[in-house]
């Protein structure tokens, strides 16, 4: 006996047009989950549809530039890293950061500026930096590069 | 305005921090100072990159509480 997966059981507001709409562009036969015969077209059916997720080389290039990133951040001197973290990766204030770490707002400024400058020369000197239009900003590290091209 | 001032409060700027005021004359300098321009996108440039490379994990608030009395233990203002 064939069962039929039929989704507007599933979303009763939806399921309606969903089902009419692989009917008519995937074919009935597709929709058919069972064990036996027909088990191959329901494989082929989930095998064409996109796997949204990144791919292992993406996932990969993605760590590097993490590790990269938060090496550079490990290598500041740590009143800069404080400061700099409670305010970009927290979300704290200039007024908030200065009352966690006890000193003045115009301190965690200029420690912000040093740390952003020093930052800024570590990511250039470990990573190949690219400012696309829109501020979009790419970032490979070198290591990355050199195994890719040897 | 000028750009030592620009600069001076380019984070508060950042972050919308700033009066109405405050935040229109930096438009205004913005908009006809190009090194400052530059300074505002390499600035917001670094601290997206920032976030996005640590700011994924969230930490239980008491060990958070815990940090910031060791970070300003360590970090703060020298005495």
């Amino acid at each position: 006996m064939q069962t039929t997966y039929d989704p507007s059981s599933l979303y009763p507001e939806f399921g309606a047009r969903i089902y009419g709409y692989l009917r008519t562009h995937k074919g009935k036969e597709q929709l058919i989950w069972e064990n036996g015969e027909d088990s191959e077209a329901g494989e082929d059916f989930l095998a064409n549809v996109p796997d949204p997720s990144p791919s292992l080389p993406q996932m990969l290039e993605r760590q590097a530039v993490m590790q990269c990133v938060r090496d550079c951040i490990a290598s500041l001197p740590a009143p800069y890293r404080a400061a700099l973290l409670l305010y970009t990766v927290e979300g704290k204030t200039v007024e908030e950061s200065a009352a966690i770490l006890g000193c003045s707002k115009e301190a965690i400024k200029v420690r912000l500026h040093r740390a952003r400058y020093l930052f800024k020369s570590l990511v250039i000197e470990l990573c190949e930096v690219t400012v696309e239009r829109g501020g979009d900003v790419s970032c490979v590290p070198k290591e990355l590069l050199k195994e890719s091209t040897s | 305005m000028n750009c030592r001032e620009f600069v001076e409060s380019l984070f508060e700027f950042c972050r919308g921090e700033l009066g109405p005021n405050e935040t229109a004359l930096h438009r205004a300098h913005l908009a006809s100072c190009t090194k400052c321009q530059q300074e505002l996108t390499e600035t917001e440039a670094c601290f997206a990159m920032m976030k996005s490379c640590c700011g994924t994990e969230k930490m239980p608030e008491g060990l958070q509480q815990k940090l910031h009395e060791l970070m300003a233990g360590c970090c703060g203002s020298r005495k």
